[in-house]
Parts: C-alpha cells; sequence; structure tokens
C-alpha cells in the first residue's frame, strides 16, 4: 500500500492527540489521560494485511499503524519494533512466520567460549546493517509522511533480550547456573551494543528513546537476585552508558511479564526526565494502577495497564471496567500518567476491545489535579 | 594559577561564557573545597547555581578542560535520601571535602515550572549534587524539547 492509498490524518485529531500526548511529558494541562495500547501489527488487521506483510514492509507498516492511531483515537506516533531485533546484525539468520513477527532462526553466538570473542559492532557498521536498515525504512516513513506522529525509538529490550538475539535462551539460562560469569560478560557487550544502537538513532534524528527494561529478566522466570545481576544492574549501567553518549533523553523501562518481586528494585534505575515506567503484572494479576503510582509517581511516568490476555479474550465489558479501574487510580499521577497494555496490543484482538480502554480514558480519564 | 585552554576559549565563546565567569568559579572552588576530584586524581568539577543555570568549570592543575551548563535546577534524590541508597552505584568522583565516593541517583530537576527527575552524582554525606559533563547533552535536549512544548 503505498502512501497514496492511505486518507490523510485528520488534522484536527491530530491536534488534539497530540495535546493530550504532550501532558504526561510537560505537564501541559489537557482534558483527559490518553491511551497507549503499543500498537504494532493489530494495525494489520485494520487494513486487512497479514502480519507477514506487516513486517515485511516497514514502510507500510508505519502508515498503517499511524491510520489506527486516528481511528481509535491513541497515542499519536507511528511505532515500529518487534521482539528478535539485532541477531541478523551479527550473522543470526532472521526468517518470517505465518502470523508472526519475524523470528531468529540462527543466532551468532554457539558456545560460552565464543563470548569472549564476540565483537560489538560500533554505531558506524551497525547503522548499514539489516536491523537498522529496516527500522530506518520505518522511522523515515514517518519522519517524511507524518512529522507529527514521529518519535525516534531504538528497540531494545533489556540486555538479557539483546543477549538472547545472540545466543539461545536455553544456553544463556543454563550459563546462569553454570557459568554465571559468562552471562556478566555477554551482558555487558549487549548494554556496549545498547549505546551503539542509540548512538544510531540520536545521530539520525537528533534525539533518541530507548525502548528497554526488563522481559525475561521478570518473576515468572528468575528470583530477585538473579533479575538484580541479569537484569537491573547491567540495564542500569547501559542507560547510564547511553545517556552519557548523548543518545537520549527518552527512557522507556518496559518491565513486562510479573514484578511483583523486583518493581522497587527499578526505582533507582537511572532515569531522564523523559522517562516511562510501564509494568505488566503483579504475580498472576495485572500490576495495579494505583501501587505503581505510589512507587514511581514520583519520578517518572507511569503508563498503566490493562491485560493484553483480557483484551484479546476478555469481553469488552470486562476490558473496559478494568481500564476503568487503572484509570481512576493513576490518572492524577504526579509525574504523568498514561493507560496502556501490559505488553503489545494482542494482533487479533478485538477492534472492540482496543476501543473499549479508549472509551474507559474518555469517560474516567479526565485529569483533576491541574 | 590555572589557565584556559584554547579549546575552552572557543567553546566559551560559542556558548556565550565569559572567561572570567569560568575562572571564578574555578578560584571559588578552591577557596572552598567545594568540588568534585576524579578518583584518579586528573581533574576536579567546580560549579556555579543561579537561579536559571548552573555552570560548572573542569580543571586540571594548569588549565580548564572544559566547560558546561544546564538550565533545569537539580535538587534532592526522587523520594528522598534514604531511598537512594538501596542499590547505590559509585562515580568516578570523590566529594573533596567530604573525602566520600560521590554515587550515581536520581534527583529532581525543575524546569519552567515542571519538576521531573534526571541523573547526577552526589555527595553521600554533604549531599552536593553535580551534573557530569558527559549528561549534560542528555539535558540539553530534555530543555529544548520541553521549551518548545511548555513556551
Amino acid at each position: 500500500m503505498p502512501a497514496e492509498d492511505f486518507a490523510p490524518i485528520d488534522t484536527n485529531w491530530l491536534e488534539s492527540a497530540g495535546s493530550l500526548w504532550t501532558t504526561p511529558f510537560a505537564d501541559v494541562p489537557s482534558e483527559r489521560v490518553i491511551v497507549d495500547p503499543i500498537m504494532l501489527s493489530h494495525a494489520a488487521g485494520v487494513y486487512k494485511k497479514s502480519v507477514e506483510y506487516f513486517y515485511g514492509n516497514p514502510d507500510e507498516a508505519v502508515r498503517m499503524v499511524c491510520g489506527a492511531c486516528e481511528l481509535y483515537d491513541i497515542t499519536p506516533v507511528g511505532h515500529f519494533l518487534y521482539a528478535d531485533y539485532w541477531g541478523a546484525d551479527y550473522g543470526g539468520e532472521l526468517v518470517t512466520k505465518a502470523g508472526a513477527p519475524p523470528a531468529l532462526k540462527t543466532r551468532p553466538i554457539k558456545t560460552a567460549e565464543d563470548v569472549d570473542a564476540f565483537r560489538v559492532l560500533p554505531p558506524e557498521e551497525l547503522k548499514d546493517g539489516p536491523t537498522f536498515e529496516t527500522h530506518f525504512k520505518a522511522l523515515d516513513t514517518v519522519f517524511n509522511e507524518y512529522p507529527q506522529m514521529f518519535a525516534p525509538i531504538t528497540q531494545l529490550g533489556g540486555v538479557l533480550e539483546v543477549a538472547t538475539n545472540w545466543v539461545s535462551i536455553d544456553d544463556v539460562f543454563m550459563w546462569m547456573v553454570t557459568e554465571p560469569e559468562v552471562v556478566d560478560k555477554l551482558l555487558t557487550k549487549a548494554g556496549d551494543h545498547m549505546e551503539s544502537a542509540c548512538s544510531c538513532t540520536a545521530e539520525r534524528y537528533g534525539a533518541n528513546v530507548m525502548i528497554t527494561g526488563s522481559v525475561i529478566a521478570s518473576g515468572d522466570l528468575l528470583d530477585r537476585e538473579q533479575i538484580k545481576r541479569f537484569g537491573f544492574d547491567p540495564v542500569s549501567k547501559a542507560i547510564r552508558k547511553v545517556l552519557k553518549a548523548g543518545a537520549g533523553p527518552g527512557v522507556y523501562l518496559h518491565l513486562c511479564g510479573n514484578h511483583a518481586d523486583d518493581y522497587d528494585m527499578w526505582r533507582t534505575a537511572p532515569m531522564s526526565p523523559f522517562t516511562v515506567v510501564q509494568i505488566g503484572y503483579d504475580g498472576k494479576d495485572i500490576f495495579p494502577s494505583a501501587k505503581h503510582t505510589e512507587a514511581f509517581g514520583d519520578r517518572a511516568i507511569c503508563l498503566g495497564c490493562v491485560d493484553t490476555k483480557l483484551v484479546d479474550r476478555g469481553t469488552q465489558m470486562q476490558v473496559y471496567e478494568q481500564a476503568k479501574s487503572q484509570v481512576l487510580a493513576g490518572k492524577d499521577s504526579p509525574s504523568g500518567y498514561i493507560l496502556g497494555t501490559s505488553c503489545e496490543c494482542p494482533t487479533f484482538a478485538p477492534p472492540a476491545n482496543v476501543r473499549a480502554i479508549v472509551k474507559a480514558a474518555r469517560d474516567f480519564g479526565q485529569y483533576t489535579k491541574f | 594559577m590555572v589557565t584556559i585552554s584554547d579549546e575552552v576559549k572557543t567553546l566559551l565563546k560559542d556558548n556565550g561564557f565569559q572567561e572570567s565567569d569560568v575562572l571564578e568559579i574555578v578560584n571559588a572552588a578552591e577557596a572552598s573545597g567545594d568540588k568534585l576530584k576524579a578518583a584518579d586524581g586528573s581533574v576536579c568539577i567546580a560549579k556555579n547555581v543561579t537561579d536559571n543555570l548552573t555552570s560548572y568549570a573542569v580543571y586540571n592543575d594548569k588549565e580548564v578542560v572544559n566547560c558546561y551548563a544546564h538550565q533545569m535546577k537539580a535538587g534532592e534524590p526522587a523520594g528522598g535520601w534514604d531511598a537512594e541508597q538501596e542499590t547505590p552505584l559509585e562515580s568516578k568522583y570523590i566529594c573533596n571535602k567530604c573525602g566520600e565516593t560521590a554515587m550515581n541517583m536520581n534527583v529532581s530537576m525543575s524546569f519552567m515550572g515542571m519538576s521531573r527527575v534526571g541523573p547526577a552524582i552526589v555527595c553521600q554525606k554533604c549531599k552536593d549534587v553535580y551534573v557530569e559533563p558527559e549528561m549534560v547533552k542528555t539535558l540539553a535536549v530534555a530543555e529544548s524539547i520541553l521549551g518548545e512544548k511548555r513556551a
């Protein structure tokens, strides 16, 4: 779908959504809380395209995302990303799968001995690699065609996510037990890669938002001590390196999965004035916005979540009720609040459910703090 | 008596600083002892705080090697002094007055009537707050974006 196949974005909507979006970041008053359900391949369904088509055509993908943002009345930002970034730049094989984002079939590091010799690509080499070729195609499309919906992001995940794009996750977990110092080295290299990748984006667009945090390093897989060693500590060092390299100022801490036992640790992660903290689950339950804003409201924008499982499989009313509960608890958080989902908007979620989150924000998300 | 390197003279000109202002920051720090010292002894960082600007000079025994400034006003650690001690990370600087290693912390940053947090290094004893030279670009970009949004 070339650009001319897309209807223009309504400028009145764009102005209104931009105003809602600015509030949590700059304390400029607006009517209500904005919704960011991390719109990605769900947008493909809006245009009756497949997931493979979406990820195989990054320029068209972001046009679909921007169109879906207007359709649903959500954050006016053209996102493009998937989980298995960066493996292909180092020799891994990225393959497409029906109904799913691209995934790595082979990874560049095969043994613990390979870790020492593994060389992190400097920005001047990384920028011409396959990941940035795709990523910049998406971002350039937004920058040129939807400039008011542009945000220069770099998809990283935490250091463990970068590392598991280089080594199979089974090996990383085995080494955590048998050779933890090898994992430490690997994660330091993943942090160096984060600095390199963010520097590429910042160099191209003048600023950068790093999407990082802790996905694999969650309470479902690791205990608190392990999360500190293999998640919090190396991620914190990496964030600081990125900020020192001038490759910020955006920090998006995506604490995916269950963080009941470690969420408090992340309060002291390095933050910039533009830091968003998203926490998925508190055990098996959605992470309550009241607890979230109590812990982080004095220092970061809190992205309160609606359970993606509910968005995917629940009723419209269930989604609406959970979104209502979350937005009422979080909307006046001192450093800003966004209502979202615990991870990417499910590809095949009923549109009525996505819309229910927005409806709850409209019905109950009016600020009282201004 | 330190001098100003040619490189810094150009930097001063580009950023609207006066040479005398920078030397004043250094002289005041030397007189009071209020400064950070790099743990390896290579440089010191001195600062001057006014209502709208915090200016820094980085210098060694002979000359000023860097100077920088930010408009955001750095305050106390987010959540208070105790809360930030949970997972401290040492910086490469020592507080000259206290002899304590300064720690990396998030501190409150106020700008144009709003408050968020930002990265700084803080002496745990006297609680003096500094922004490292490498972090100033992060604050400059944030100031620019906020200035545009809040104008």
